[in-house]
C-alpha cells in the first residue's frame, strides 16, 4: 500500500492549489467556530465573573434585574434608597460577616461614580474569587480622595494624584451636566484590570459622594429633603431640576459634619454561604425599609438567560460557518471526482482494484478534513496565544487557553465524522463513475 | 495454449437492462497479433472490460492465458490484470502527476512482475524507454510530451514486465499518419521481442494489414447494438 500512498500524495500535490484552498476553507471554518465559541465563553465568563463571593445584594424594593444592573454593572441608577438603619440591621445579624454599602448615580466623564467604603476592595471578588488589586496606589482614606478603575485611568490618561471633578447626575456621554468645579477629588489608587465593570468606575467614600450632592443642593435643601424622605417619589416627578433618575436625599448635616443617612444598597457576605437564603428571607421581610435581597448567582443566570438571543445568534453563525466549510469540502471533492475519472481509469487498467480506488478517494477526503481541522486548531490556538495577552490588556477579556475544551474536542470529532461522511459520499460518486467507466474511452 | 478464449459469453449492465454483448467464440493464440474491427457502438468497451476482468459476464467463460477469469474473485481478477495484461488507450494514457519514468513503473505498484534480466522495475522501465527513443525524457513531466511521445510512453508501460496480453484500444487515432506507421511498427517489434500477444482494436480498417489476422466485432457480437451508445 505504500505505492498507493505515494500516488495519493502526488495526486494531492499535483492539485495543490485546490488541495490547499480546501484545507484553508476547512481550517478557517474550524478556527472561526472555535473562536466564536471561545468569544462566547469569554463573554459569559466576564459576565458571570463580574461578581463573586458576594452572598447577597440588597437594595430598595425594585426589580431583581434593575438591582443587579445598577449594583454590579453600574447601569442605570436606583430610584429609591436604603436607609443606614437597614445597613445596620443587616450588619447586626449573627449570620452576617461583612456588609459593604454603595451609593450610585453620579458620573465622571461618562464613567459611573460609586460611593462606598474601602472594604469594597477587600470584599468584592470577581471570576472565581479573584481579589481586586491595586495596579498602583491604595484605597481612598479621606473624603476628597478617589480610586479609579483601569479603563478610567487609561482612557482619560489619569495617574496618581490627578485631580478630578465629579459631577452630579450620571450621563452616558461626556460629563455630568452639573459639574462642580471647586470640589476636586485626588486619585489615590488605580485598580488593576479585572474585566469587570469595576474597570469603568470611579470610587469615592460615601461621605465624598454626599459632598457632591451637598454642593449641588445646598445644605437646607438637603436637610429638607432628608426630612421629607417619604415624598421622594413625588420629588422625582415634580422637581424638574432633577431630570436625572437620582434617588432621594441620602445625607444630613449636623453641626457642620456630613452624616450619610441612606445608600443605594449594599453587598453582604454571610459567615456561611448556606445562610444566604435564610438572610435573604430575613431582609426581604424586614419591617423597616422595603428591601430586596437577591442572590447574585441566580440573578446573573436570569440576566444571561435574557441575553440568550446573543448566544443563539453566535451559535447560528458558528453553524453556518461549519456548514459552509463542509459544503466547500463537498464541492471540491465533487468537482475533483469529475476530472479524476481518467486518472481512476488508468489506475484500474494497471491493476488497481475497487478497494484501492475507494481507499484512495476516501483517504484523500479524510486527509483533507484532518489537515483542515489541525490547521484550524493551530490557527486558533496560535492566534489566541499571540492575541490573548493583548486582549487581556486592552479589553480585559480573558480568553482562556485551557488546551482543548470538551466542546472543542466534541466539535473536532463531529467535524471529522461529518467531513469524512461527506468526503466518502463525494468519493462514492467518483468511485461509481470509475467503476462504471470500466476501460471506456468516453470523455 | 491460447492467449484469449471467449466462449458463449453474454453480458448486460444490469438485470433489467438488455444484453449488450453476446459472443459465441473468440480465440487468440499466443504471440498472435490480431486486429479487432470495432466501430462505435459495437460493444468494444464492454468486451475490453470483460477481458480485463472489470466486469463479469452473466454467462459463458473467458480464459486469459489459460486461466478462467470468470471463476476468479474481483481482487484476484485485479491482481491478474495487473500481472498479465498491458493496456494502451486512445489518448490521455498517462497519469498527469507522475513523470515519464513513474508512469511506466506504475503497474509495478499493483503487482506487475519484472522481466528476467532486470533487477528492478526502474531498470526495466529505463531500458524500455531507451528502446522507444525516450531515454532523455525519463524525468520529464508527461504534460511536456507530444501526443506521439505520450503514446510511446503508454506502450512502454504496457510492455513492462512482459505481460502475456497487450490490449491496444485505438492507440493511433490521435496520431498523424507518419507517426501512426512508426507507432504500429514499433508496437509490433516490441510485442514480438517480449513474446506478448496483441489485441489491437480500431474502427479504422486500413490498419488491419499490419496484423496477422483481423476480426470484426459487429460480426461476432450477435446482439444488435444499441443505437447511439458504445455499450
Amino acid at each position: 500500500m505504500t505505492g498507493i500512498f505515494s500516488l495519493a500524495v502526488k495526486s494531492l500535490w499535483y492539485r495543490r492549489v485546490a488541495t490547499i484552498l480546501t484545507i484553508i476553507s476547512i481550517s478557517l471554518s474550524v478556527a472561526l467556530f472555535v473562536g466564536v465559541g471561545r468569544t462566547r465563553d469569554a463573554t459569559r465568563d466576564a459576565f458571570s465573573g463580574a461578581i463573586s463571593r458576594v452572598d447577597l445584594i440588597v437594595g430598595p424594593r425594585t426589580g431583581t434585574l434593575s438591582l443587579l444592573l445598577y449594583s454590579v454593572f453600574h447601569v442605570g441608577a436606583p430610584t429609591h434608597n436604603v436607609s443606614m438603619e437597614a445597613v445596620e440591621f443587616a450588619q447586626k445579624q449573627p449570620e452576617v460577616e461583612w456588609v459593604v454599602p454603595f451609593s450610585m448615580g453620579d458620573g465622571f466623564s461618562g464613567f459611573p461614580v460609586v460611593g462606598t467604603t474601602p472594604a469594597l476592595f477587600e470584599r468584592y471578588k470577581y471570576r472565581d474569587g479573584e481579589s481586586v488589586r491595586f495596579a498602583t496606589g491604595n484605597a481612598f482614606k479621606a473624603d476628597n480622595e478617589a480610586v479609579i478603575g483601569s479603563e478610567v485611568a487609561s482612557k482619560l490618561g489619569l495617574g496618581l494624584g490627578a485631580k478630578i471633578v465629579l459631577s452630579h447626575g450620571h450621563t452616558e456621554d461626556g460629563d455630568g451636566f452639573e459639574k462642580h468645579e471647586e470640589d476636586p477629588f485626588a486619585v489615590t489608587g488605580i485598580l488593576a484590570p479585572t474585566g469587570t465593570p469595576l474597570d469603568r468606575s470611579v470610587f469615592v467614600s460615601l461621605v465624598g459622594m454626599a459632598e457632591i450632592h451637598r454642593e449641588l443642593l445646598g445644605e437646607s435643601a438637603a436637610v429638607d429633603q432628608a426630612d421629607d424622605k417619604d415624598k421622594a417619589d413625588e420629588d422625582l416627578h415634580d422637581d424638574h431640576e432633577h431630570d436625572h433618575d437620582h434617588a432621594d436625599a441620602s445625607f444630613e448635616v449636623a453641626d457642620g459634619a456630613m452624616k450619610v443617612t441612606a445608600v443605594s444598597g449594599f453587598f453582604l457576605g454571610a459567615k456561611n454561604r448556606m445562610e444566604a437564603l435564610n438572610l435573604q428571607r430575613k431582609l426581604n421581610t424586614w419591617n423597616g425599609d422595603a428591601l430586596l435581597a437577591i442572590l447574585p448567582g441566580m440573578a446573573m443566570a436570569e440576566l444571561w438567560k435574557n441575553l440568550s438571543i446573543f448566544e443563539t445568534a453566535l451559535s447560528v453563525v458558528s453553524f453556518c460557518v461549519v456548514f459552509s466549510g463542509i459544503l466547500g469540502l463537498f464541492v471540491s471533492l465533487y468537482i475533483a471526482s469529475g476530472y479524476r475519472r481518467r486518472e481512476m481509469m488508468i489506475l484500474r487498467a494497471v491493476g488497481a482494484g475497487p478497494v484501492t480506488i475507494f481507499v484512495m478517494l476516501a483517504g484523500e477526503a479524510v486527509f483533507l478534513v484532518l489537515a483542515g481541522i489541525t490547521a484550524g486548531a493551530g490557527l486558533m490556538y496560535g492566534g489566541l496565544a499571540i492575541l490573548s495577552p493583548w486582549l487581556e490588556r486592552k479589553f480585559s477579556v480573558g480568553i482562556r487557553m485551557a488546551s482543548f475544551s470538551s466542546d472543542d474536542l466534541f466539535f473536532a470529532g463531529a467535524m471529522l465524522i461529518v467531513g469524512c461522511l461527506v468526503g466518502v459520499l463525494a468519493s462514492v460518486n467518483a468511485y461509481r463513475s470509475a467503476m462504471h467507466d470500466g476501460l471506456g474511452t468516453r470523455f | 495454449m491460447s492467449a484469449l478464449s471467449i466462449s458463449d459469453v453474454t453480458f448486460s449492465y444490469g438485470p433489467r437492462l438488455p444484453d449488450v454483448l453476446k459472443i459465441q467464440n473468440l480465440n487468440l493464440s499466443r504471440g498472435e497479433k490480431v486486429f479487432l474491427f470495432g466501430p462505435s457502438g459495437s460493444g468494444k468497451s464492454t468486451l475490453l472490460g470483460l477481458i480485463g476482468g472489470l466486469f463479469t459476464p452473466q454467462r459463458g467463460r473467458i480464459q486469459v492465458l489459460g486461466q478462467d477469469i470468470t471463476e476468479m474473485s474481483q481482487s484476484q481478477r485485479d491482481r491478474f490484470r495487473a500481472r498479465e495484461i498491458g493496456f494502451i488507450f486512445q489518448v490521455f494514457n498517462l497519469v498527469p502527476y507522475l513523470n515519464v519514468l513513474e508512469n511506466v513503473m506504475l503497474p509495478a505498484h499493483f503487482g506487475r512482475p519484472i522481466s528476467q534480466g532486470f533487477t528492478s522495475a526502474k531498470d526495466e522501465a529505463k531500458s524500455l524507454l531507451e528502446q522507444l527513443g525516450l531515454g532523455l525524457m525519463i524525468q520529464k513531466s508527461v504534460t511536456e510530451l507530444s501526443i506521439g511521445q505520450q503514446q510511446r510512453v503508454a506502450v512502454a508501460r504496457a510492455l513492462l514486465g512482459s505481460p502475456g496480453l497487450i490490449i491496444a484500444d485505438e492507440p493511433t487515432s490521435a496520431l498523424d499518419s507518419d507517426t501512426r506507421e512508426s507507432f504500429l511498427k514499433m508496437l509490433a517489434e516490441q510485442a514480438k521481442r517480449e513474446g506478448s500477444t496483441v489485441l489491437f482494436v480500431s474502427h479504422d480498417r486500413a490498419l488491419a494489414s499490419a496484423f496477422d489476422r483481423d476480426v470484426a466485432l459487429p460480426q461476432i457480437n450477435i446482439v444488435s447494438p444499441m443505437a447511439g451508445g458504445d455499450q
